[in-house]
């Protein structure tokens, strides 16, 4: 019993940092930008087939937790240099359809590419096999995901928290046109934070291809996920997207205890009464940076 | 123009340098029309107060300025280079500083924090800004740490102003509604630091108020603006003196 419940906190706790990666990025170029990007996922994708590649054509997993991410970035900066930008201005919808209809060719040019079969980043073999954790034989690999997300997830919560860049995203998430106004270039500072974002959802995508298979859904797949943990912890607020994606982490993996078949179910419930109880999350309203 | 002048911008310029110089501009929020062949010189140095109704334009001229509202026509110069067309990051580097309505300070920073971003935009070493800063707003000083979302209104438009003079050096400091829901003495203190930086700082001041009286008594010139056309441009002493044009503009009596 101890066992299973310690295996479920880890597993949770690392499904957790996971997510909150992706949400990060979501959030933040939610707060920001004001778009809702549904290509997020999509980017997340992306990921781990860049790191599949590089980790197959150089022969090196590290190079891939490197690389692949720079990618997506560069990605996500043509994104919103030659997509999103002429469309700021535009009603939100404009960019709903944008983003989604990106997902949809980054998924069909991923089927194009590397056929619609799912594939696995290799695992160097410093981190493969099991460790004890306490009572449980724990995969080092999940246990390395759980340390870089984590480290990942805390570096940039003390940048934006304290660095001169954080009180900049964090004055623009508040009035983007009064730090116009101060002689800073909002477009740079736009298209910085989605090249951000999306570089947190690559290295996503690199640590859960060596764990999870990699295939044409999982952008669509993850997507789901990662709006229910930003509606939950309050569309725009990077600290709600962390507790809230834990939170999700957690349940997804008690749930799986209790009741494998209802987990879904669970989530959206909970996202729902959320939504009834502070429709503005979690930490929507009380983080007006 | 509407009203005649006994001193028309054309008169100063040729004795004083134009520091800036908006001609003709016509602006619109969208499909509205609001700017109307609106001109304005402003020589270095003065301190030149705009003035009118609620709705009048005043926050408009100021935005087109900016460059936030770019006007559909006209030309805006200065030191006499064009600025028009240029993205408002790029206007606010040529010296134009902005205090807007309402003072928009970022209210989940600290003071510091703001001051900081503030001055991020500038060349080289800023701290000297910062201590200048200070003294001349011991109350930013004291609050340093504070969120600037919990500060008192006055405090608010104390760290606008503060914001506005640090990062690239301020020649002309575009202020709206400085006074507005501020208590008498707090509004009596923005008016001091108004004038203390016109003529300590040198820097240049245009002023959008709709409290005339304590525009006009700062101004040396004074514009008044209805229905988005300039309808008066005199000394803003001689608009002050002239009780019929105060009530007929401003409905000052």
């Amino acid at each position: 019993m101890i066992e299973s419940v310690l295996r479920a906190t880890l597993l949770g706790l690392q499904l957790g940092m996971t997510l909150a990666l992706i949400a990060a990025g979501l959030t933040l170029i939610f707060g920001m930008l004001d778009v809702i990007n549904f290509a997020h996922g999509a980017l997340y994708m992306l990921g781990a087939y860049f790191g599949t590649v590089v980790a197959g054509q150089l022969g090196s997993f590290w190079l891939a937790l490197v690389l692949a991410p720079l990618m997506v970035g560069l990605v996500g900066a043509a994104i919103e240099i030659f997509s999103l930008r002429p469309l700021y201005d535009r009603n939100p919808l404009y960019h709903i359809l944008l983003t989604f209809g990106v997902a949809i060719m980054i998924q069909g040019a991923i089927i194009e590419i590397w056929g619609a079969q799912s594939m696995q980043i290799p695992v160097p073999d410093l981190l493969s096999g099991s460790v004890s954790v306490g009572p449980v034989n724990y995969p080092v690999y999940w246990l390395f995901v759980l340390a870089v997300s984590t480290l990942l997830i805390a570096v940039v919560w003390l940048a934006i928290e304290r660095s001169d860049l954080g009180i900049l995203m964090r004055a623009s998430a508040h009035d983007t046109e009064m730090v116009s106004a101060l002689g800073i270039d909002v477009s740079k500072v736009f298209t910085g934070v989605f090249v951000f974002g999306a570089v947190l959802a690559g290295v996503a995508g690199v640590l859960l291809g060596g764990s999870r298979s990699v295939h044409p859904g999982m952008g669509f797949g993850i997507i789901i996920e990662t709006f229910i943990v930003v509606v939950i912890g309050g569309l725009g607020s990077f600290r709600g997207a962390v507790y809230a994606a834990l939170l999700i982490g957690l349940v997804t993996a008690y749930g799986a205890l209790i009741a494998p078949t209802l987990t879904d179910l669970f989530l959206f419930a909970m996202m729902a009464i959320v939504l009834m109880a502070k429709p503005s999350g979690l930490f929507g309203a009380t983080e007006a940076a | 123009m509407a009203a005649v002048s006994e001193t028309p911008a054309a008169d100063r310029a040729s004795t004083a340098e134009e520091l800036l110089a908006v001609d003709s501009i016509h602006t619109y929020y969208g499909q509205s029309h609001i700017l109307f062949d609106l001109s304005l010189s402003i020589d270095r140095g003065e301190i030149v107060a705009l003035v009118g109704r609620n709705g009048a334009g005043k926050t408009t001229t100021l935005r087109s300025v900016l460059g936030l509202t770019p006007p559909a026509e006209g030309t805006i110069a200065k030191d006499g280079e064009p600025i028009d067309g240029l993205e408002p990051y790029e206007i606010r580097k040529r010296g134009i500083s902005w205090v807007p309505e309402e003072r928009r300070v970022f209210g989940g920073l600290t003071v510091e924090e703001n001051l900081r971003l503030a001055a991020s935009t500038g060349e080289g070493d800023q701290s000297d800004g910062f201590e200048d800063v200070y003294e001349r707003f011991p109350r930013l000083d004291e609050r340093r740490s504070q969120k600037a979302g919990t500060m008192s209104g006055g405090e608010q438009q104390m760290l606008a102003i503060a914001r506005a003079l640090l990062g690239p050096e301020t020649d002309v400091l575009l202020l709206d509604e400085p006074s507005e829901g501020l208590a008498p003495q707090i509004v009596d203190d923005v008016a001091d630091i108004v004038r203390e930086l016109n003529e300590e700082e040198g820097v240049t001041i245009l002023l959008v108020e709709q409290n005339a009286e304590m525009a006009l008594e700062l101004a040396d010139h004074a514009y008044v603006l209805e229905n988005g056309r300039i309808v008066h441009d005199s000394p803003a002493a001689e608009l002050l003196a002239d009780r019929e044009a105060m009530e007929g503009y401003l409905g000052v009596k």
